[in-house]
């Protein structure tokens, strides 16, 4: 029994769309293992939010093929993959994308609303999630009515909602302050230390990879550099 | 919840969805409304050709209107009038003479029908006697009076208590001619009947004509109810086979036409405020997709699939039409209602409508049915309109989709 959750063979993408072909992802390799704290990182254009959308199952690689906890789910059909990321992915993106006519509260319901769990389940995690941001407090406000890192936190809460083997955060501090990053991050961490949650973000931001147990830096498609780090867990020093 | 989002998702621009909301109501109350203005004016037609003209059935010799020969009677006319009488159904009888005649004054003459009647059965028929606009009804101690209509009094420039001369073949073959004082001029909202028909006695016709008492070329009958006519028709052709039972639909084809033709109308008039909506409703929804495109590629990445983003995309789409029947369809009752009891003055029209046979006050009128059948109409066309905004919320792909600002 291996404890891999994501497994990309030989994942290569061009986009052909433009005049031009353009290869984003060459020939990758990369295994992640359960309760991994990872950084995918490198400049603009380096292919690092394309290969979180194929991990994500977003986009489909155009050779190479991506498994998730020992299923390829390259060949898998449109509503196959909407379904498979109900319950295996969550996802957390840099402009928060939490449904506006929603509470903070109904944000988070609605992925186990969508998995058809019953309603005292929903509402026994949505209630432990709330707790587990610190957002207890805002359950009833609208996204409207939270802050920039309000409602990211209530995003890893939705993310999280469905018990997902990982979480795919898209650059998930760029839009916030330094103390709501720091918050942000504190909260990933404690639910990856406890709960073994694994977490791989795309991102530029060095308060997110100084955290992290695992840098892979990503150069013109390619993997330039995969290091393992003792990350800085305190959040006054980012 | 997907209903409810939907529901909150049309508030996210109220403008817009009280725009439309509002293109929708006043499409369907102006198509329901224009609909029961002509439902009424065809009621009212109805109505009058059945209460002055024609009665609910009417009972011939076979071969009249085929021939003009005044020898096809109804010979025991009478007795048969004095039977249906006695039926439950039946409200009124009139036997009448009919003769085709020509009436001359010393200022012109006039092609016409001079019809014979017993008038206080003819009365309780076609109440002629409360459109007597000059004069009097027939006074049955007089004898050799006439009533005309307004057209011919016009025509022959006649007044009251003058002489009018009828000129008409009798049933030996020989031409006749009498003269009769006018008692009465009647109106009605058809100028050729005014023009073309009179009145007298048929205790004065009669005699002159050469037809036997209790011979008649037609028999008015007119009901309590408009929907008995074929029912009674039925009994009556079984009953007097060799005579020719015609109900109002029979001897006026042009009505029959009218009212088939009505409903035809009504789709055409819906489906053309419909097709207007449904132009409305794909480029509001359009819009609202296409705004929302990056929050429709979360709901897809997130794990919603894509029947239920057709179906939230649908629900707007089919709660907007709801919102508009809603307030328009009421407000169309409540408008049909007010007007069905005021009346719509069409006075100033009166000349023109006149050459229609139609009154000039209108009362809109709408049967609960139809309400119904305009609001599945609008929401169908709704359902219709969703479906292109619908798909193409589907067509998006997630990852590039998230990424549109």
């Amino acid at each position: 029994m291996t404890n891999t959750v994501i497994d990309a063979h030989n994942v290569s993408k061009t986009y052909t769309e433009g005049p031009v072909p353009v290869v984003a992802i060459q020939q990758i390799h990369l295994h992640i293992d359960k309760g991994e704290f990872v950084a995918l990182v490198g400049p603009s254009g380096s292919g690092k939010t394309t290969l979180l959308n194929m991990i994500g199952g977003l986009d489909a690689p155009t050779t190479g093929k991506v498994l998730v906890n020992g299923i390829d789910i390259t060949n898998m059909k449109q509503n196959q993959l909407i379904d498979f990321r109900l319950h295996n992915i969550g996802f957390v993106f840099q402009a928060f994308n939490l449904i506006p006519v929603l509470t903070a509260k109904e944000n988070i319901e609605f992925i186990m609303l969508l998995q058809r769990l019953p309603k005292e389940q929903r509402l026994a995690r949505t209630k432990k999630l709330l707790e587990d941001i610190g957002l207890s407090d805002k359950a009833t406000a609208k996204p409207g009515e939270l802050s920039g890192g309000q409602q990211q936190r209530v995003a890893v809460a939705r993310a999280l909602a469905s018990r997902p083997q990982f979480v795919l955060a898209d650059e998930p501090t760029a839009n916030l302050d330094s103390a709501s990053a720091a918050n942000l991050l504190d909260i990933m961490e404690k639910l990856n230390r406890d709960e073994q949650m694994t977490f791989v973000f795309s991102t530029h931001d060095n308060r997110v990879i100084q955290r992290a147990k695992r840098v892979i830096t990503l150069v013109d498609g390619k993997i330039a550099n995969d290091t393992l780090q003792t990350p800085i867990t305190h959040s006054e020093d980012s | 919840m997907l209903i409810r989002i939907a529901w909150q998702n049309l508030w996210r621009n109220p403008l817009r969805s009280i725009v439309i909301i509002l293109s929708m109501m006043t499409g369907l109350w102006a198509g329901a409304f224009i609909i029961g203005f002509f439902k009424g004016m065809i009621n009212q037609q109805i109505e009058t050709a059945i209460s002055r003209q024609l009665s609910h059935i009417q009972i011939h010799h076979p071969k009249f209107g085929e021939e003009e020969n005044i020898l096809n009677t109804i010979k025991n006319g009478g007795n048969i009038a004095l039977q249906l009488q006695q039926r439950k159904v039946v409200k009124a009888v009139s036997p009448r003479l009919l003769i085709a005649a020509m009436a001359a004054t010393a200022h012109g003459s006039a092609g016409v029908t001079a019809t014979g009647v017993s008038p206080g059965l003819e009365a309780n028929v076609t109440s002629l006697g409360k459109y007597i606009a000059e004069g009097k009804y027939f006074d049955t101690t007089q004898t050799m009076s006439v009533i005309i209509g307004r057209r011919l009094q016009e025509k022959l420039q006649l007044r009251l208590n003058q002489k009018l001369i009828l000129t008409f073949q009798n049933a030996g073959g020989e031409i006749t001619a009498a003269a009769f004082r006018v008692a009465g001029v009647y109106t009605s909202n058809s100028s050729a009947i005014e023009e073309s028909k009179l009145y007298v006695m048929a205790k004065d016709l009669a005699p002159l004509a050469g037809i036997q008492p209790g011979e008649s070329h037609e028999i008015a009958i007119l009901l309590h109810t408009n929907n008995e006519d074929e029912a009674l028709a039925a009994l009556l052709r079984n009953q007097y086979k060799d005579l020719r039972i015609e109900t109002w639909k029979d001897l006026s084809p042009e009505m029959r036409l009218m009212i088939d033709s009505f409903n035809q109308y009504m789709y055409i008039i819906i489906g053309i405020i419909l097709i207007a909506l449904i132009f409305g409703i794909v480029n509001t929804m359009l819009m609202a997709v296409l705004e929302r495109q990056r929050e429709l590629g979360v709901l897809m990445a997130v794990g919603m699939n894509r029947s239920k983003i057709f179906f939230m995309v649908m629900c707007e789409t089919i709660m907007l039409a709801l919102a508009g029947c809603i307030v328009g369809l009421p407000l169309a009752w409540a408008c049909i209602t007010y007007f069905g009891k005021t009346g719509i003055d069409l006075s100033n029209w009166s000349q023109g409508l006149a050459m229609y046979g139609y009154d000039t006050m209108v009362y809109p009128s709408l049967d609960t049915i139809y309400y119904f059948e305009i609001g599945a109409m609008a929401l169908a066309a709704s359902v219709f309109a969703a479906i292109y905004p619908a798909r193409k919320s589907l067509q998006l792909k997630p990852a590039e989709a998230i990424r549109k600002i």
